[in-house]
């Protein structure tokens, strides 16, 4: 018996000690922040903004912004036809939609900038309580993040007209739904932002994170879309929407925000902060397009007012931003997308300032000759001379030589170029159009392997001086206007504009389409011009065909445009559509027109 | 005291994982269209692929699970009539977890996969976490039996979690069995004699669940606010390009009452035995409730609140059905054994409550109605009713039709015939992949030295979507083909040649692909052969040879391109193979 007692009680002990412990539960994580541990550290404070920033995002991504409009086709098609036939509806958001399987443009639309929104007003209802060491800091975090707060509702701004202005975190027991603001209301918003941003940001700082020049740059685009004539029609597109305060000014003079939009551009001109890249006045032809290519292949320069840096190399995912990748020519083995459409290319002028065109015998034997030298630094055509192929494609072109052709040999056999649809390499990857994006692409590195770093400059001052020059011509300032439109064009080596009236502004918008090509500004650029129903028509590329010797030389190009791509326009697609289970679950929501 | 016994129980569990992955580039030969060599053969020419230079990845995980408990047991037998039994106990598991990875690439040289051999440059990262965990359980039961007539069982749980919060850590979950041997009863015994066993079981009993994952992970600790940190590619780059700066975001909105997801199952049935043993059948009915269930409210909360939802207990759902199995047994004359069986079951479950996007029609509701396919994308289950093909433009012209329609498209129903298509036109499907009925009969007979078995299995009730990746990108179906929309053959009933999801009929999920996947199969049958006892002479004890076969026939009237127990509609998945084996078993 007394044997017994020592086991029965070790148990009874072991039962007695894991019960009472309750303690035990209460456990905290080990892999997460509290939110006491945020907010009390300002270098945790600061990585909260860095995540928001990381919401803007990376245009180097497959399906670019470009292949929407006017400027790019999408190979692979995944729904971008649907979009550029105007087929998008609040059931069917194609690429837009929040669930696409993989896209860039849901990243830009109406639920992840509430995400991020919700982000930067978490940060403004605890900034305060934040113990900071000194207060320029804190100055700082602040107005990087209205700075932010101000860019997504300029991108909701600019997709749908007036969304509601949110300012406060909601928590689960809320009330959810919100009406819309008027589009006044949001640009006043996002102005008064803007300046609350300017006047607490540093002038000079790491162009990765919002200065004071990020703020009043931003402010300059908002107010030159907000003055254009698509949101000052009193919606006269929109087939009688009930609504047009939704959709643009109702009231007011439009003189008075094209003036307002000058001055915001004048303000970034005015810090003196910024000036054109490269050379004034290059050279030769050769040095006015490198001039332009280097803009783009630095980790920042003297042009640069907001840079967009990604951590690709590191990122696993295969849709990790990868811009030579994506575009380069299947004979490199890369993928072929977002390739350029010939409505782009034939925006390029001559060299001479001339149009290109081609009903005129000598542009149509020689289109790629004496063109404007952004030309050969943006794409890539017959015949241009890329990087080095790929080891084994290096023995069918030992140079590198960009093929989108189909050669005649000298037996009559025919022959597809290398960089074709119907080529010898990865041929689902070629592109339609027969042309590849050669901006931004750094040609020193292997794109099949590795990717590159370099940034997207997400405000520039080329802009800037774009945009000052286009509210000067709506004053009827075209002196001024064409001074500084002629800098731009010196830069890259082009004579100066001489015309005036409506023939100038013709000229102005050329300009921005081939300075900002692939920049995201095309899509908003023919919707407020309201050009939108030329720029949607079919999409054309060019069709090659030439004589290719023994040793793989290739002569005797001839040219031909073909149309590529079915393109429609439809009205209603000025704007998004609000998606049907949004409206469905905030009853306060109107739609936009014709949807 | 011999009835009384205490024991205590204590339990370590160590894991050491380990996972090496080394990526090497591979080199394939390819031929460019053009190059031959002075015999005219093609010239291959050696291309690097995959990887531009080595990569080697380590993770390695130290886990530790640490079980303690006691127990308090109590077993007597009152005068061979009674018998009782009780059991409490008390259980503390608390585990733990480290975790730690390394990444380098640009190997020199494939002679070493060590991670000393990588290269120290911007590819170079490294990434670790922990956890912890923590259950308290009190748990008890106590039997009843009387006479082996009567049975009851009552048992208890009262558990605590760590995930929940103070308030919800705890539940109480109680379950109670009853049995009753109607076939001890003597007027069962004078009476009906045909009826050798049966038996009566009814059960009703509560469970508690509290691991709740969405999209990987696990929903612990809901009910704090917490910021995270993404892993390696996440990172904000600054100082052109040189700085890599973390990036913290708000992991969720917190719900300060989570608690224990709850599970009621009820269930009656009854045992039998007749025909002097040689029958025997059971039959189970049953009917559970699950109720607050972890669920988030994503589909009726506004995108514009920015909100990342905590789970809720707010879900309910419900599966009831029954099963059965029928066996009959028999021996005829001196040599001939056999058993035959049959079994099977039913059962369908429903959503009682959950979160429903507002708006919907009354069609494309998911309360009420089967739980979808996967519950986290309940629109997978809607489909466009494909109600024919266009076969030309006229037709087109006079139906309402997606935006775009051309002659050889499938023809979607305009449902609520307001004469546009669009996503109100879509009706919910209830049927899963999950089939609703199964059953299977066995069957085994045994003559002199020869054995035959078999096994019949079938399914009903489930459907699978086909989605073949056609086009550019891979090959068609014959079965599309041979039913394909041409202008020389507008009347056929499948549409037109598509290339990848360039069509509206492919890229909208719609009913034409939706097949259902009844199947009977002949899952297996074998015969063998044992040679008789004379072969012991030869010093062998038993010698068997057989012939058997696995999935030898198969009937799915409705889907024939793909294996039907074989989830996957795009062709990507390895079916189930048809096997014939012979073999020889010789014991010596």
């Amino acid at each position: 018996m007394k044997k017994r007692i020592y086991p029965i009680l070790l148990a009874l002990a072991l039962a007695g000690a894991t019960s009472c412990d309750t303690d035990i539960l209460n456990q905290t994580p080990l892999n997460k922040f509290s939110d006491a541990a945020v907010w009390q550290d300002p270098a945790l404070v600061e990585t909260f903004v860095n995540n928001i920033y990381l919401g803007i995002p990376s245009p180097f991504h497959t399906i670019m912004l470009a292949n929407l409009v006017d400027e790019a086709q999408f190979n692979a098609d995944w729904e971008t036809g649907n979009v550029t036939k105007s087929q998008i509806t609040p059931s069917y958001l194609g690429v837009f939609d929040d669930g696409f399987w993989v896209s860039h443009e849901r990243y830009m639309t109406w639920n992840s900038s509430y995400k991020n929104i919700r982000a930067c007003n978490l940060f403004l209802e605890k900034i305060e309580t934040v113990p900071f060491d000194n207060q320029v800091d804190k100055d700082r975090l602040t107005g990087e993040v209205l700075f932010l707060r101000a860019y997504f509702y300029h991108g909701l701004a600019s997709f749908y007209g007036g969304v509601p202005i949110l300012t406060d975190t909601y928590t689960l027991t809320d009330d959810f739904t919100a009406p819309r603001n008027t589009y006044e209301e949001v640009i006043a918003f996002v102005t008064s932002e803007c300046d609350k941003a300017a006047a607490l940001l540093p002038e000079s700082a790491d162009k990765a994170r919002a200065t004071k020049g990020a703020a009043l740059a931003l402010k300059s685009r908002v107010l030159l879309y907000a003055a254009t004539d698509l949101h000052n029609s009193n919606a006269s597109w929109a087939g009688g929407y009930s609504n047009p305060e939704l959709v643009g000014y109702t009231s007011g003079d439009q003189q008075a925000r094209w003036q307002a939009a000058k001055d915001a551009a004048k303000a970034v001109m005015d810090l003196r902060m910024y000036n054109l890249y490269g050379e004034a006045n290059p050279a030769n032809p050769e040095e006015a397009s490198q001039n332009y290519a280097d803009i783009f292949l630095n980790n920042g320069n003297s042009e640069d007012i907001l840079l967009q840096f990604n951590d690709n190399l590191r990122n696993a995912n295969w849709d990790a931003p990868n811009p030579g990748l994506f575009t380069g020519p299947n004979g490199w083995h890369n993928w072929g997308e977002s390739s350029p459409v010939g409505q782009l290319v034939d925006r390029y002028e001559m060299s001479d300032g001339t149009k290109f065109d081609w009903s005129n015998p000598a542009h149509k034997a020689n289109p790629y000759e004496n063109r404007d030298p952004r030309f050969y630094a943006s794409i890539l055509y017959e015949g241009a001379h890329w990087r080095p192929r790929p080891a084994d494609v290096q023995a069918a072109d030992p140079i590198g030589i960009v093929q989108v052709g189909s050669y005649t040999k000298a037996d009559g056999s025919v022959v597809a170029g290398l960089d074709t649809r119907k080529g010898p390499i990865e041929d689902w990857n070629g592109s339609y159009t027969g042309y590849y994006l050669r901006k931004f692409i750094d040609p020193n590195i292997d794109h099949q392997y590795n990717k590159q770093t370099l940034p997207f400059r997400r405000f520039r001052y080329a802009e800037i001086l774009l945009n000052y020059a286009e509210a000067c011509l709506e004053l009827g300032q075209e002196d001024e206007a064409k001074t500084y439109i002629n800098q731009i064009r010196a830069r890259s080596g082009m004579p100066p504009v001489t015309e005036s009236g409506q023939a100038l502004v013709e000229r102005y918008r050329n300009e921005r389409s081939v300075e900002l090509a692939y920049e995201e500004q095309r899509f908003f650029d023919v919707r407020r011009w309201m050009v939108a129903d030329q720029a949607y028509q079919d999409a054309t590329g060019v069709s090659v065909t030439g004589n290719i010797a023994a040793d793989g030389s290739i002569s005797n190009r001839k040219y031909n445009v073909i149309a590529i791509q079915d393109r429609e326009w439809d009205p209603r697609f000025y704007l998004l559509p609000i998606e049907i289970d949004e409206m469905n679950r905030n009853n306060k929501l109107i739609q936009n027109p014709l949807y | 005291m011999e009835e009384l016994s205490v024991t205590g129980n204590a339990a370590i569990d160590k894991g050491f994982n380990f996972r090496k992955l080394w990526q090497t580039p591979l080199y394939l030969y390819c031929w460019d269209g053009t190059t031959r060599d002075a015999d005219g053969q093609p010239v291959l020419v050696k291309g690097k692929k995959g990887f531009d230079s080595p990569a080697l990845t380590e993770e390695t995980e130290d886990n530790q699970r640490i079980l303690l408990n006691g127990l308090l047991k109590y077993e007597r037998t009152f005068s061979d009539i009674y018998s009782v039994n009780f059991l409490a106990g008390v259980e503390r598991i608390t585990g733990g977890f480290d975790r730690f990875s390394a990444y380098r690439r640009n190997f020199t040289s494939t002679a070493l996969d060590q991670m000393f051999a990588g290269a120290t440059d911007q590819y170079l990262t490294n990434n670790g976490s922990g956890g912890a965990s923590a259950r308290l359980n009190y748990f008890g039961r106590v039997n009843y039996g009387y006479k082996e007539k009567y049975l009851a069982e009552f048992v208890w749980r009262y558990q605590g979690s760590y995930i929940f919060e103070k308030s919800g850590q705890f539940g109480f979950f109680p379950g109670v069995s009853l049995g009753y041997v109607v076939s001890e009863e003597n007027f069962w015994k004078d009476n009906i004699g045909a009826v050798d066993f049966f038996k009566l079981r009814a059960s009703w009993g509560q469970t508690g669940w509290d691991e709740v994952y969405f999209n990987n992970t696990l929903q612990e600790y809901a009910y704090l606010t917490t910021y995270g940190l993404g892993g390696p590619g996440s990172a904000f780059v600054s100082n052109g390009g040189a700085d890599l700066n973390p990036a913290l975001y708000e992991t969720g909105v917190p719900n300060e009452n989570t608690t224990w997801e709850k599970a009621i199952q009820r269930n009656v049935g009854f045992d039998a035995e007749l025909l002097n043993n040689h029958l025997s059948v059971t039959f189970d009915y049953f009917d559970n409730l699950r109720s607050d269930i972890l669920w988030r409210r994503n589909a009726s909360i506004p995108a514009s609140t920015g909100m990342a939802l905590p789970p809720e207990n707010i879900g309910k759902s419900g599966n009831r059905g029954f099963d059965f199995s029928v066996i009959y047994n028999n021996i005829v004359g001196n040599d001939f054994t056999y058993e035959v069986g049959f079994n099977g079951g039913y059962a369908k479950n429903r959503i009682v409550f959950w979160d429903e996007t507002p708006g919907r029609p009354e069609y494309q509701l998911t309360i009420g109605h089967p739980i979808p396919t996967d519950p986290y994308i309940p629109d997978n289950d809607l489909y466009y009713q494909a109600i024919g093909i266009f076969e030309n433009q006229a037709a087109v012209d006079a139906y309402s039709h997606w935006s775009g329609a051309r002659p050889g498209d499938i023809i979607f129903e305009d449902v609520n015939d307001d004469g546009v298509i669009d996503a109100n036109d879509r009706v919910r499907n209830e049927k899963s992949n999950v089939p609703t009925l199964t059953g299977g009969v066995t069957a085994r007979f045994r003559y002199k030295g020869f054995d035959l078995s078999m096994l019949i299995q079938g399914a009903a009730g489930a459907v699978n979507y086909i989605s073949t990746e056609s086009g550019e990108i891979g090959n068609f179906l014959q079965s599309f083909y041979d039913n394909r929309w041409t202008e020389q053959n507008p009347t056929a009933s499948g549409p037109r040649v598509f290339n990848r999801s360039n069509e509206y009929w492919v890229g909208q999920r719609n009913n034409y692909w939706l097949h259902k996947t009844d199947y009977v199969r002949l899952k297996n049958i074998e015969l063998g052969y044992s040679l008789p006892a004379f072969a012991q002479n030869w010093g062998i004890q038993k010698l068997r040879v057989y012939v058997n076969a696995y999935n030898f026939l198969t009937y799915s009237p409705n889907y024939k391109d793909f294996d039907p127990e074989l989830g996957s509609g795009s062709g990507q998945g390895y079916p189930l193979q048809k096997i014939v084996n012979g073999g020889l078993s010789v014991t010596f």
